[in-house]
């Protein structure tokens, strides 16, 4: 047992905070989230060409556990961008599923690529020598702003993955209001037609298993993202609980909202754990799915409770939209169905866990 | 080297080890007859002490304590795999006399009473309990009123002890008494060691809701020679306070959490018409919740091995799995259904029960965890003021 980070896991978290404190605090957050495209082009680039949330484990790309330090600082401001959307999740569909040289380069799928694969509904027809696609995928986040979009279609015999430009004929994008005020886009697609070179995996023998494996290690990078979502909520509350008085007396001296708090603290490291016991498996080498599943869980359950007590405790004042409860409050429910929500991936436990022989007892 | 939560292989080695002792102690066939649903494990004393021996025989008692006492001189995380095996195979060596009055008396005991019970106790040949508690004294533990009067060069003490797990089978007790009236409650207080039975003490055993019985103690003038003080006289405080007398590690509810879990996932395959996909996601939370005790116990274990106290990990561990076991028991009754209702015990369970009586067993037993070996609302206090800072509250 080794339950402490390694200096290049550890140095890896302290570069990515640097970085972000040095672009802003949460004024610049509010200053970003006003402003269309919604987040800072410059900054993505900039960290797209720092490899910093390349899933693809290609070498020169981080370890799982430097992934996950570096989405849990991104949860922490929380920072508006389409990291997710544009580097972790496409790099790491394309490594996973066998096309590793698509992944590599500075974004993954330069410029702007958005992975396009929660709750889409797409089917996809053979057209001569390559497809046609029909169907729909709710909310991309920043989806306008994509340049290409990496769509998984079913076909008869399997997925199918394309990356299609996004002005293609056939495709309308609508930008659609949001909790997570992400730029989250509905993109429609109709009879647009996709070359075979436009087709980075499948349709065989792609299944749904095989994309949720290629996902996996986004899946913790989300999950770390919400643990750093959860854990900066329990850090502002605690302050406020620490500074504002009533009655005389800090709000915090206050049993019944201590022990609130106490419940969440408790959440963030039941939470924090899970997601470094995946990471930490996966970078060992070993099977990490039901562990994955299992940190998206517990970090979900983490982040939505740790920002409605930040609410709670910021009483009236915190409910105003220029204060910072709200920024953590919708993050956390923007990621929450990303990848899969808590339900789907309770069913994903138990069928990993039922796979996986375990003995009893067994603290591994 | 990546994070890594998997148990050291020396370790895993011998928890087989340690897991086929224990199935073979606990079978069937070997318990058949010794079923005792008076008593906390469920099986009578006779069977409990014939166990001790044959587990400290094999040096799983007292695997973590030091070679110099006697012990194993393993780290205190191998204790606690043994603790989790236990609970998980309802061997009654969890609420051991080392498990109990052992880190009391290695971080305050003198040579001389450390050389007199520890061996002893990892050999398992004695057995114990721990009786602070009073009616008056539960989780204001400074409120204790047993009185401890100067009698040469020892004392008589004289009080009543309440809800004492063993103290009708113990030969050692642990207790705490007033020793300097009229100071501040927590400047009078000492440690003993009360040899049992003993002339001035009177156990009285009354059931629990769940069958099994606490013990009242009184004592009326029981006499402890000079070389029963344990540590510092009006010291008691400090000693009862600090962290290393806290023993009993979460590792033992996780362990019970994971076997009745097993028996449910046992019944659900037998079952499959009775369970539903929402079934089946609320019994996958409990697995993921059981997933996240065991890494919050391995937080504390990290620690403790390496010399530390883990203090606010090890509150959040207890409250984190005893709070599970409340909420396993739950969802297990509310799927089994009426079925569920039926009582069993540890040992020799109705064979035609669902899960032979072991959810109406738990609903029941799950209730004290919560309250017992610091409240969870203390454990809360503790986590608020010592894990993020917030200011001692009074109501």
């Amino acid at each position: 047992m080794d339950l402490s980070l390694s200096s290049p896991e550890a140095a890896r978290g302290e570069e990515v905070r640097a970085r972000l404190s040095a672009w802003g605090g949460r004024d610049r957050v509010r200053a970003a989230l006003a402003a269309d495209p919604g987040f800072d082009a410059e900054l993505l680039a900039d960290l797209a060409q720092r490899r910093w949330f390349d899933a693809s484990g290609e070498p020169g790309a981080p370890s799982t556990t430097q992934l996950a330090v570096a989405c849990e600082a991104l949860g922490r401001l929380p920072l508006p961008a389409p990291v997710h959307t544009a580097l972790v999740h496409p790099t790491a569909v394309l490594a996973g599923l066998g096309r590793p040289e698509r992944a590599t380069g500075a974004a993954g799928l330069t410029p702007f690529t958005a992975w396009c694969g929660d709750a889409a509904d797409v089917g996809a027809e053979p057209v001569g020598a390559g497809w046609r696609l029909r169907g729909r995928v709710p909310l991309v986040p920043y989806g306008t702003a994509a340049d290409a979009l990496l769509v998984p279609a079913q076909a008869a015999p399997g997925l199918l993955v394309a990356a299609v430009a996004a002005d293609r004929p056939g495709i309308a994008r609508s930008l659609r209001p949001t909790i997570g005020q992400d730029r989250a886009t509905t993109v429609v697609l109709d009879d647009v037609l996709v070359d075979p070179v436009d087709v980075v995996a499948g349709p065989t023998p792609v299944t749904g298993d095989d994309l949720a494996a290629a996902l996996d290690r986004a899946l913790v990078a989300l999950a770390a993202d919400l643990t750093g979502t959860a854990a900066s909520a329990l850090d502002l509350a605690v302050e406020r609980a620490t500074t504002r008085h009533q009655w005389g007396r800090p709000l915090g001296s206050f049993q019944a909202l201590a022990h609130r708090l106490a419940d969440v603290h408790v959440a963030v490291a039941g939470a924090r754990a899970a997601v470094y016991d995946a990471a930490g498996r996966a970078d060992l080498g070993l099977p990490f799915a039901l562990e994955a599943s299992m940190a998206k869980v517990a970090a979900t359950d983490a982040a939505l409770d740790a920002t409605a007590a930040l609410h709670q405790v910021h009483g009236g004042e915190g409910y105003y939209a220029d204060r910072d409860p709200t920024l953590l409050f919708r993050r956390a429910r923007a990621l929450a169905p990303r990848l899969g929500g808590v339900g789907h991936h309770l069913a994903r436990v138990d069928a990993l866990r039922r796979a996986r022989v375990a003995g009893p007892g067994a603290v591994d | 080297m990546p994070m890594d939560f998997r148990l050291a292989a020396d370790l895993t080695a011998w928890r087989e080890e340690v897991r086929a002792f224990l199935a073979a102690e606990m079978a069937p066939e070997r318990v058949a007859g010794h079923a005792d649903p008076t008593d906390l494990t469920g099986v009578d004393e006779a069977f409990e002490r014939a166990h001790h021996r044959r587990a400290g025989e094999l040096g799983y008692l007292g695997i973590a304590v030091p070679e110099a006492d006697g012990g194993g001189g393993r780290p205190r995380s191998w204790a606690s795999v043994y603790q989790f095996e236990a609970a998980y195979h309802d061997a009654p060596s969890i609420d051991t006399a080392v498990t109990l009055c052992a880190p009391p008396l290695m971080a305050h005991g003198s040579d001389e009473q450390r050389a007199t019970w520890l061996p002893r106790m990892v050999a398992g040949e004695v057995t114990g309990c721990i009786a602070y508690t009073e009616h008056g004294a539960g989780s204001d533990l400074a409120a204790i009123a047993t009185v401890a009067e100067p009698d040469g060069d020892g004392w008589r003490l004289t009080g009543r002890k309440a809800l004492v797990t063993g103290a009708h089978k113990a030969d050692l007790c642990v207790t705490v008494a007033r020793t300097t009236p009229d100071v501040p409650a927590r400047h009078g207080l000492s440690m003993f060691l009360l040899e049992l039975p003993a002339p001035g003490v009177t156990v009285r055993r009354r059931a629990t809701v769940n069958g099994w019985t606490l013990s009242e103690i009184d004592l009326d003038g029981a006499p402890v020679p000079a070389s029963g003080l344990l540590g510092r006289r009006d010291h008691g405080w400090a000693q009862l306070t600090g962290a290393i007398t806290q023993e009993r590690s979460a590792m033992a509810h996780l362990g019970w959490a994971t076997r009745v879990l097993d028996e449910l996932d046992r019944w659900i395959d037998h079952h499959p018409l009775r369970v539903d996909a929402a079934d089946r996601q609320a019994v996958a939370r409990l697995h993921v919740d059981v997933a996240t005790g065991r890494r919050l116990s391995a937080a504390v274990l990290w620690d403790q091995d390496r010399g530390g106290t883990a203090v606010t990990e090890a509150a959040a561990a207890k409250v984190w799995a005893t709070e599970l076991l409340q909420r396993i028991a739950a969802t297990a009754a509310a799927l089994v259904g009426v079925d569920a209702l039926e009582v069993g015990s540890l040992v020799g369970s109705p064979e035609l029960a669902p899960l032979r009586g072991r959810l109406g067993y738990e609903v029941l037993e799950r209730i004290h965890p919560t309250i017992s070996v610091g409240a969870n609302e203390v454990q809360r206090d503790l986590i608020a003021g010592a894990a993020l800072g917030l200011p001692r509250h009074r109501g």
